[in-house]
């Protein structure tokens, strides 16, 4: 008797699998913004809603943050603000972040932060 | 390449491979999960992102098919790996135990070289290889030589060609009718 073809598993969005893939590759090593986003999430227990939250950018686009690299130590200002103006991140919450401390509190307003999926 | 300035890799910038997988990462895993629906869409994922940064990393001006290709380049990297340790467990004897859903994994790992050929002209290198890749592609290889090769059954090789060449033909529509 022949067997029937084994069905095609459903695929998985690109977005989901994708997101996972940036966050997962990206928090091996230090030279990725991802590195710390994924000690700052398992500091403080964050989801990933919260986590865009406590950055203050769309959950949409954190995947993209995460794949970022961390600033060099010698240009990290001129480092830090271009990623900060690319996700429109206050830089002094993405310095926090990626000096392994605690970011403080976002001051910029980012309307897409509020209501973007996750 | 070599870049202004004498430079051998893309001027630094840290956002970078955020823009490339933003431009190209959606598109290469549709391509991707098309010729390989079957394979683990998490893992077809990471070859895209690897892809991505490894490009960031190392090209100046990168476009969607190089992404393709570097991630077909992991794909294939991922295939050769995997084909080590199955040769690993065949040379220690558990061939002869082996399920058949684990030979199974092999022919499917075969057929995604095939796929992969246009993109990977070190595959199918050896004997055993192409006679693999000639029965699935239905090029009238007695089954009993795939059989040997994999220790199974004639007719447990037969029915795994005959999934195979139809999982290609579904791919080849689903390719169709991505194109059209």
């Amino acid at each position: 008797m022949i067997d029937e073809p084994t069905p095609v598993p459903p695929a998985l969005l690109p977005d989901a699998a994708l997101r996972r893939s940036a966050f997962r590759l990206s928090a091996r090593a230090p030279q990725f913004v991802g590195y710390w986003l994924a000690r700052l999430r398992e500091r403080e227990r964050l989801s990933d809603d919260e986590l865009a939250r406590r950055l203050g950018v769309s959950g949409g686009r954190l995947d993209e943050l995460a794949l970022c690299l961390s600033p060099r130590a010698g240009h990290f200002d001129r480092d830090l603000h271009a990623v900060a103006a690319r996700f429109s991140v206050d830089p002094a919450v993405l310095a926090a972040v990626v000096r392994g401390e605690s970011p403080p509190t976002p001051t910029r307003a980012n309307p897409a932060a509020s209501n973007s999926p996750a | 390449m070599s870049y202004p300035g004498g430079m051998t890799t893309p001027p630094f910038d840290p956002t970078r491979a955020a823009e490339l997988y933003r431009l190209f990462a959606k598109p290469v895993y549709r391509r991707l999960q098309c010729r390989c629906p079957w394979a683990d869409p998490e893992w077809l994922a990471d070859a895209v992102v690897d892809a991505v940064l490894a490009l960031a990393a190392t090209s100046d001006a990168v476009n969607e098919r190089m992404v393709c290709e570097c991630a077909y380049g992991k794909v294939g990297t991922h295939l050769r790996s995997e084909q080590r340790r199955l040769n690993r467990e065949k040379n220690a004897g558990s061939s002869v135990t082996k399920p058949a859903s684990a030979a199974a994994s092999v022919l499917e790992e075969l057929a995604v070289r095939e796929q992969l050929r246009l993109y990977e002209d070190r595959i199918a290198r050896t004997p055993a290889e192409r006679e693999l890749l000639a029965l699935w592609a239905g090029a009238g290889i007695h089954p009993a030589a795939a059989a040997a090769a994999i220790g199974l059954s004639e007719a447990e090789v037969r029915k795994m060609a005959a999934r195979l060449r139809k999982r290609l033909s579904r791919e080849r529509e689903l390719a169709a009718t991505e194109a059209s």
